[in-house]
């Protein structure tokens, strides 16, 4: 992990290589919390992370589709009757 | 209506069946409007959420009353603003792969619906609940 120390008003620039162009994550406020601004391309999500491992549990959860599937859904409900 | 879904074919659903999200499930922000669908063969502790927008986009929802021992959601006191005056029906998102004595339930960020304004909203507890919970604690 690469650990830099900003100031309020400094920022990081994350370069993305092949010109797609850079994220800049700027330091707005420090307290017991700080104030982030990030400056993304087109192309780039920014999520805080808590809420982002419930997109990927939400994308996992979509992708449920076996071929079997209501057979599956049928053993799973016998557990619960 | 008739509406295309993922796992039935067509099938018809009424208006006042269609229910919309208020608060998005995370990551599927364009997609709003689901309808519960029941198999009467499976009973109701499992549900499948299809979206009317996209019959590719399905969940299968898990009703958490067994788990009620130790699952108690602590709605925030916002969420009357989000689905409206009433009660609420809590489901939590299956995820079910290939395998599915390792089905997973989400505790942290249930999904909850206002049945009388057939509002929806997933909403992340301040309680910690694992985003994963195994379902099945035995072979099946």
């Amino acid at each position: 992990m690469l650990i830099i120390t900003r100031k309020a008003d400094e920022s990081i620039i994350i370069e993305i290589e092949g010109g797609k162009g850079n994220i800049e994550i700027k330091v707005l406020e420090v307290g017991s919390q700080i104030r982030l601004g990030i400056e993304a391309p087109a192309g780039y999500k920014v999520w805080r992370n808590e809420i982002y491992q419930n997109v990927l549990a939400n994308r996992q959860a979509a992708n449920s589709s076996l071929p079997n599937l209501l057979d599956a859904v049928s053993k799973l409900s016998e557990k619960f009757k | 209506m008739k509406y295309k879904t993922r796992d039935f074919g067509e099938i018809d659903i009424k208006d006042s069946d269609i229910l919309t999200f208020a608060q998005p499930l995370f990551g599927f922000e364009d997609y709003r409007r689901f309808a519960l669908i029941y198999n009467h063969e499976i009973g109701e502790s499992l549900v499948w959420l299809q979206s009317l927008d996209d019959p590719d986009l399905c969940f299968i929802l898990f009703d958490p009353t067994p788990l009620s021992s130790f699952f108690k959601p602590e709605l925030p006191h916002w969420i009357e603003d989000v689905l409206g005056k009433g009660d609420y029906i809590c489901w939590v998102l299956c995820a079910i792969p290939d395998d599915i004595r390792k089905t997973t339930v989400n505790l942290k960020s249930p999904i909850f619906i206002n049945p009388n304004t057939r509002k929806v909203a997933q909403i992340m507890l301040d309680q910690n609940y694992p985003i994963r919970f195994p379902l099945i604690k035995e072979d099946i």
